[in-house]
This record gives structure tokens, sequence and C-alpha cells, in this order.
């Protein structure tokens, strides 16, 4: 048997010298080869916060695989649109601006909205925040201080405000004529009904506006369980009960905040909205409902339900998994009882002026510019129907838009009109009176503290007043704690 | 002996190369460590960390304190020592008998095996999403079958209401993790050397005192350390909760994760992580010297 090869100690030496050597280098020349101000993303799973698509969807990875080349302005735009024929439309997007405007390079980058919180938090301590990121209101109070205010107002008069669809409020910062960012791809809450079993029942049969009294009459009559339930809406502890709690409750003139910022969860309105809710929850399946109930039981088993409580992403559910549905169903965008009102959700394109170069602000306005005028938004808003909403009236009546087929078959322009109708008295929970968004609105809604006020009286039997006072006194200790 | 050494030289030099080659190891794992945990303690700390537009303040122990005195997060500690005590033992019963029967059965051995372990292999968010639709109350099989067979009056929510979902949470780890007990007990099982079954039952032992006195004897070892990982690992659990129940059950990953990422509140987050994190110390601790005798 042979003996084995020794290995002397400076052989070894100098192979470990020059395999740390070797590492040195590569580390070095990767370090100087990737650009900065690239953001690594990795595949990511979107769930869904605002009661969007239900199906969790695979997001592509990051392109471009490219590097920006030298010499030219890098913008990078965050979006949450990370499904694959939505980021195809917006990676379209970006190269026909990059032909137009050839010393900038944009990258889109998709986030899942459940990412933001974490990834946004990350890029702002690495100093690595984006130039454009698609905002909701909701989660916007956090990040206020670090948006462009000035450039993204620049964006809208150029454009025009007049020639958005609904007054742009809710952005707005009060008493001035700016913006903290412009509306790009709103949804809005919306109240979707079977009319043939109201016909049936001999109940009537409301357009547009649904009020509470038709709803929960509607409801009772038409619950036969476990075949069919009344109504469906999200009861869940998390933001599912948080935007129930507005669907339902703007129509009897809830808001969380007053023009002094003070918590109103427990005044009359709102001890009224949890205790129709509660009354409500009576017609519902069993258990907490979560959005994934919400779209899947009423376009994907129709028969189940009479009432869902949903939002305009529904109508392209229906569409794509019962067509038959459409003729039997009837969209109510507003609520009524003491008032008309609706919960929406605006996403909109905001600009950071955090990591910034002048010159990366001046192309990130002409990007937001062409993003919400060029012929990709009308394509972009068609893969969605009425989700995601076109703002701009040139892009809103184009043809492209009016002769989507999904358009077509939910009654095209009429339908288009009454929606905009809903989008003109949308309102965000955000958004207070006379002071615009507002930081005070983040702990009541972060902590889910509303949600659970619902889950409570929906799912426990909770007593809605002494609910409602329980919640509104954590909400205040919340805001207290915050601003310690 | 000198010769029989791979490299020249004596006990010293071979010792200085075993050192050598450990230090890309060790600098991988102080890297991973030496920034994270450090952070941490600096971040549980203070107030509003992290967060645009706010400066952070000072706050010593303050959160450690206000999570000691937080209700929801004494409930969650107790979920989750419910949830990690109820799921280990569970899966290692569980693949204790499996392995016992699979050590036994002879005929069409590998493909009934390999059937064992599809729950460990299947990806996480199949498998969540499947019992969410077997147990739905309006569309889930277990529902009607209930109902028709006039065990429950009307479906119930098993995987949303809280009243159950616990209890649904618990199930299914144990039904998805008990194939690596299985697996891990399977192996140490065929090691044990069969002469000394054959000894026994000369000795006139029954099954019982062979499973007593020479099979428990034979997987001990092993059957403590994999109730140590799985311990280790279901104390640190958030995602098969979190996808099964969308955040009902709330244990103390649930909790932090809310916090931090929902709330904002990534000092507090810290903190309950570093809480947990000393938890786990301890009983690492205390469980290596008593059970393991390290």
């Amino acid at each position: 048997m042979s003996e084995p090869k020794k290995v002397g100690r400076r052989t070894f030496l100098n192979y470990a010298i020059a395999v740390v050597a070797t590492g040195v280098i590569v580390g070095v020349a990767t370090y100087f080869a990737v650009p900065k101000g690239e953001v690594t993303v990795t595949k990511t799973v979107t769930t869904t916060i605002a009661g969007t698509p239900t199906t969790p969807t695979i997001s592509p990875t990051t392109p471009p695989t490219t590097s920006p080349p030298a010499g030219k302005t890098y913008v990078e735009f965050w979006t949450e649109l990370v499904e694959e024929p939505r980021m195809e439309v917006l990676n379209r997007a970006a190269d026909a601006f990059m032909k137009e405007n050839p010393d900038i390079y944009v990258k889109v980058v998709p986030i899942a909205e459940d990412d933001y919180p974490s990834k946004l938090t990350a890029a702002y301590m690495s100093g690595k925040m984006p130039q454009v990121m698609e905002i909701p209101t909701y989660f916007a109070p956090e990040w206020l201080t670090e948006l462009d205010a000035d450039a993204i107002t620049d964006v809208i008069n150029e454009i025009g405000e007049d020639q958005f669809v609904y007054p742009l409020k809710i952005w707005q910062i009060p008493g001035q004529k700016k913006w903290y960012a412009a509306s790009w791809i709103p949804w809005i809450a919306q109240v979707y009904y079977r009319r043939d079993w109201f016909e049936e029942a001999g109940l009537e049969t409301p357009k547009d506006v649904i009020t509470w009294d038709q709803m929960l009459n509607a409801a009772k009559k038409l619950n036969k369980p476990p075949d069919r339930y009344g109504i469906l809406f999200m009861n869940t502890k998390d933001m599912g009960g948080n935007q129930t709690y507005f669907m339902v409750g703007y129509a009897n003139g809830v808001r969380l905040l007053d023009e002094d910022l003070n918590i109103r969860f427990d005044d009359p309105e709102s001890i009224e909205t949890l205790q129709y809710l509660q009354e409500l929850a009576r017609y519902t399946p069993p258990g907490p409902d979560d959005s994934k109930a919400l779209f899947t039981l009423y376009p994907v088993l129709p028969g189940t339900i009479a009432i869902d409580i949903a939002n305009t992403y529904m109508a392209f559910r229906i569409y794509n998994t019962a067509k038959d549905l459409i003729p039997k169903n009837e969209i109510c965008s507003r609520i009524k009882n003491k008032v008309e009102g609706m919960f929406g959700e605006d996403y909109a394109l905001g600009i950071f002026k955090t990591n910034s170069t002048p010159a990366q602000i001046e192309a990130s306005k002409k990007w937001c510019k062409f993003l919400l005028t060029s012929k990709y938004y009308a394509e972009l808003c068609g893969l969605v129907v009425f989700g995601l909403f076109p703002v701009i009236k040139s892009i809103t009546f184009s043809n492209e838009y009016l002769n989507n087929p999904i358009v077509q078959a939910f009654g095209g322009r009429k339908t288009v009109e009454s929606l905009i109708e809903g989008f003109k008295t949308m309102q965000v929970p955000a958004y207070a009176e006379g002071r615009g968004i507002v930081r005070e609105f983040g702990p009541p809604w972060t902590k889910c503290l509303i949600g659970q006020a619902v889950y409570e009286v929906c799912n426990e039997g909770a007593p809605p007043k002494e609910t409602a006072v329980k919640y509104a006194e954590k909400m205040r200790e919340a805001i207290k704690e915050m601003k310690k | 002996m000198a010769e029989s050494m791979s490299f020249s030289g004596n006990y010293k030099t071979t010792k200085l190369y075993g050192y050598l080659f450990i230090i890309p190891c060790i600098l991988s794992i102080l890297f991973l460590i030496a920034y994270p945990y450090p952070f941490t303690i600096y971040l549980s700390l203070f107030s509003n960390m992290l967060r645009p537009g706010i400066i952070p303040r000072f706050v010593g122990l303050n959160n450690y304190i206000k999570l000691i005195y937080d209700s929801e997060f004494q409930k969650a500690l107790f979920s989750s020592f419910i949830y990690v005590l109820t799921t280990s033992i569970g899966a290692l019963i569980v693949g204790l008998f499996t392995a016992l029967l699979f050590n036994r059965i002879t005929i069409g051995k590998r493909i009934l095996r390999g059937l064992i372990l599809l729950p460990y292999v299947t990806p996480l968010v199949s498998t969540a999403y499947v019992w969410k639709y077997i147990f739905h109350p309006v569309t889930g099989i277990m529902n009607y079958l209930l109902v028709q067979l006039n065990i429950i009056e009307a479906p119930v929510n098993w995987v949303m209401d809280p009243r159950y979902a616990f209890t649904m949470v618990i199930i299914y780890d144990i039904w998805r993790y008990f194939p690596f007990s299985y697996l891990m007990i399977l192996a140490a099982l065929q090691s044990i050397d069969k002469t000394l079954y054959e000894a026994a039952e000369v000795d006139g032992a029954g099954l019982f005192q062979r499973f007593i006195h020479i099979t428990i004897p034979g997987i001990w070892w092993i059957m403590a350390t994999v109730f140590l990982i799985r311990c280790l690992w279901n104390l640190n659990k958030f995602d098969d909760i979190y996808l099964l129940t969308s955040g009902v059950v709330q244990t103390v990953p649930v909790y932090a994760y809310r916090t931090a990422f929902r709330a904002y509140e990534y000092s507090m987050g810290a903190s309950i992580l570093l809480f947990m994190a000393a938890l786990s110390f301890i009983f690492l601790f205390i469980y290596l010297k008593k059970v393991l005798k390290w």
C-alpha cells in the first residue's frame, strides 16, 4: 500500500494564499462592476393587503439584467404590479420611454405590496431609496417627509389638474396648490349583488347607490345556509376588518380622525356602524371571512353568496371565472345611510427626494408624466379592468380603453361614468379633513385596531358600544406613544 | 504515527492546519452574527428607530419592560409555548410509530417510505392552501362530510375561527413535520444490531420489553436531538401559522412580524426577537446539559 502523499507546509500555504487572493480580486471586481443604486430583488410572492386578486403570484425576476449604461440618469421605479403581464407592459413602457429619452435609464422593480414596509425601510437605511414608487394612501403617512411634493406638482401641472377624472383632494397639501403624489391606479369599494335573486324575492334592485336598509333586508331574506349566504364581507382582525369598517361606515359619516386629529372611533356614527356590521354578520358564512373568500365565493362559486362587499377588482374576476354571472349581477359604487360615501385606495405615483440627485428628480418627473399619458397606461389598466382604473380623461375615455372587452361586458362608457361618480366620493381613512394625509392615522391602521373591533363584534358577539370605546382608547394610546 | 498523517509535521502543526481550514467558516459565522446581533440590541434600546422624519429616542430597557406587561405578548408567548410543546411531542410520537411500522414492512417499502415523506417535501404554500380549501366552511369537503354524517350541525370555519384555528395549526404542523422525525428515527432503528433482539427473544423478552430495553435506548439520542431541533424551529415558526390562519393564531413570531413590519415598531420587534433568542438559549443550555448530557 502506498503512503499518502505528503503536502508540504509551504505548498499548502501557497495554495491557501492563492485562493484568498482570487477571492479578494473577484470580490473587488464584483463591487465595482455592480452599479451603485442597484437593488437586488429576488422572487416575491404577493398575498394581499388591499383585497386585490387572491391567487398568489410569482413575480418575474427583476428585469433588466443589464447594468445602466454609464452617463445616463438612473431612475428606479418600484411597483406593486408584480404579476407577469403587468410587469411586461411596464417594461415595454420603460423601453419606449428610454427610446424617447436616451439620456435616462429606467429600471422597473416589482415589489409585493406586503413587502413594502420592510423593503422601503431597508432601502431608506442603506441610502438606496427608489426615485419613483407606487404609493397607496395607507402607506404614505410614514413617508410623507421623503416625498418630493414640488416635483410631482410639476407633473400634475404639466398634465393639467382638470385632466384627472376626479378632484385630486386626497393627496393635496392643505392650503396649498401642491400634492404629495399623483393618482395613478386607484380602486374603490363596490357592492356586487345577484339582481336575479333580488327580483325573484321581490326586493328593490338599486343601481349605483345601495342603502344600509336595502342591504340588510336583502341579506336577511336571501340567507339560506349552508347552501347560500345573504352577504359576504371581510371581518378578519387585520386589514380586511380595517377596510370593511370604512366600506360600510363612510355611508354613516364615520371618520377616524377629526380636524383636530382626535380619534372619533367611539362617536355615535362609529358605534352605529359596528352595530350594523354585527347585524349583517348574522348572514355571512361561518367564521371570519378574509379577502380570499371575498374574491372566490361570489364569482367562482356563483350561487353561494347574494351580496358581496368587494372592490373594483371583482369585475375582472367575474369576467374571467363566471361570464354567465354578468347579466345576473348588479354593481353599486356607493353605499348610503346618513350620507353617501365609499372607501377606496388611491395608489399614486410619488417621487422620493431622499437619495435622488436633481437630474434624477427631473428624469423621474418625465417618467411619471409618461406613465400617466402614454398608450401603455390604457394597456396596463385594460389588463385588470376597473381594478386598475385610469385617472386621466384622455386615457379613460380613449377608444382603446372603452373598447376593451371587459369594459364592454360591464356596460362600457355608462359604467365607466358611474364608476367615476363613485371615485368622486371616494374617501380614505388616512385623510383628515383640513389636514390632508396625516401621520396620526398610522397606529390605528397598522396595528389593525379597527379590524380587531370589527372582528370582535362580528365573530365574538362583543357589544358594539363597549368595543368602540375600548378600541378608541387603544388608538389614542397608540398615537400618544408614537408622538412621545 | 507521523507517517500515517496526511501532512508532514507533528501534532501541533496538524492542529494549526485544522484551525486554518475552519477559518472561512468561522469568519462567515462571525460576519453573520457580528453585525445583526449588536445592531438588534442597539435597535431594542431606542424607540422610533428606522422611521423617516422621526428622531429616535434612547429608552434603555423600557421596551423590554413594556413587553413583559404587554397582555398581547403574554398571550402570544403562552400560545408559542403550547404550540412548541404539542407539535414537537406530537410529531415525534407519530414519527416514532410510523418508523416502527415501516421498519417491519418489507413489501413495497421503498414506495411507501417515499409516500410518507410527501407532506414534508411538498412546498409549504401548496399544503397550506390545500388545507384551507379542505376545511373551508362553504366549499370544503371536510365540512360537507361532517354535516352529512351528522357529526356537526352546521359548517365550521376550522382554520379561521379562533376557537378551532389553534388546534388546526397544531394538527397541520404534526402532519407536515412527522416525516422528518420518522426519517431520523428510521435511520436510527436500522442501525440497531438485530442480534440484540434475537438474544432478548431467546431470553424470553416480549415485544414491549424489547421496545423499552432495546429500541428506546438505541434511538434515544436521535429522538432527543430531533425534539430539540423541532423545538427550536417551532419557537421561531412563522410561515406555516401565518399562511394557514392568516394571522388568526398569534404566536410570538407572528406578533413580532406584526409589530415590526406592520406597525413600524422596529425597536419593539427587536426586543421581542431578542427576548425569544434569550429564551431559546436558556432552553438550549438546559436541554444540552440535562438531556443530551453535553
